[in-house]
């Protein structure tokens, strides 16, 4: 088992007001690359407008947790599938792994 | 600024940004069940979720945050539809609505109260984990102690 490994690329999403089942992801946990157990996700919103996130498709504006332009969140636990979407216009959100075990 | 906030089936705001400042936060799930946060709306099957143990650490947010849990509603004072007998383990309730097994409740009152935790629920009627040690007549007072349902967030707020 490899004691330190490179994580894998940070995923990069245009979140816009998309909602849904089309809704966009910004942290994928099947994404490639991405392998092992996976724990603590960081998420920056890099655009001007604010995101809402959510762990399934099915949330709004209003309902979804808000990120506004400039701020950062840091999920500590268990990684899971991140949605986003905006109430308006398009914001572009940055998401990655804060830590991870990587399972050889 | 820390505090516990106690989360259950109704959206609470957990989070309230400062009123000046560069706003930082760590919401903590010390709880025994999952809260959702998100926006005023939030239920728990919209909001982004929080497992017992897991944070949040929150830097620049000027937004507020609403939490619900997805494990019920926690009980009200409620009262007792039928006498309990001194030695038995079970009665009537008025309601038990947001009580569920394992919650602990308070029966009576003065030097008649008595703590019991519940076995089991079958509409208004319930069964304790043990016999009473006192008799309880209809109408007797029943408070809930501790549930499993709900949680608590551990919020440690701060600016830069």
């Amino acid at each position: 088992m490899a004691i330190f490994a490179n994580g894998p690329a940070t995923q990069t999403t245009s979140v816009t007001t998309t909602s849904g089942t089309a809704m966009a992801i910004v942290f994928n946990t099947a994404a490639t690359g991405v392998t092992g157990t996976l724990r603590n996700v960081l998420v920056i919103n890099a655009g001007t407008a604010t995101a809402y996130l959510g762990g399934g498709t099915t949330f709004t504006a209003t309902t979804g947790f808000p990120v506004a332009a400039g701020s950062q969140l840091l999920l500590e636990g268990p990684a899971i599938n991140i949605y986003g979407l905006t109430s308006a216009g398009t914001t572009t959100l940055i998401a990655g792994l804060s830590t991870q075990t990587v399972a050889d | 600024m820390a505090h516990n906030a106690t989360v259950s089936a109704l959206a609470t705001q957990v989070y309230v940004p400062p009123a000046s400042g560069i706003p930082n936060a760590v919401l903590f799930n010390n709880g025994r069940n999952t809260l959702y946060l998100g926006g005023s709306a939030v239920t728990a099957s919209t909001g982004l979720p929080l497992g017992p143990n897991q944070s949040i650490n929150m830097a620049r947010f000027f937004t507020g945050i609403w939490a619900v849990c997805g494990n019920g509603t926690l009980g009200t004072a409620t009262t007792l539809s039928s006498d309990a007998a001194s030695g038995t383990n079970s009665t009537f309730m008025v309601s038990t609505a947001g009580f569920g097994t394992a919650s602990t409740l308070q029966l009576g009152a003065g030097n008649n109260a008595e703590t019991v935790s519940i076995a089991t629920i079958t509409g208004t009627a319930v069964t304790f984990t043990a016999n009473t040690l006192f008799g309880h007549l209809s109408g007797e007072a029943v408070s809930l102690v501790s549930s499993p349902l709900g949680s608590t967030l551990y919020i440690n707020r701060g600016t830069e």
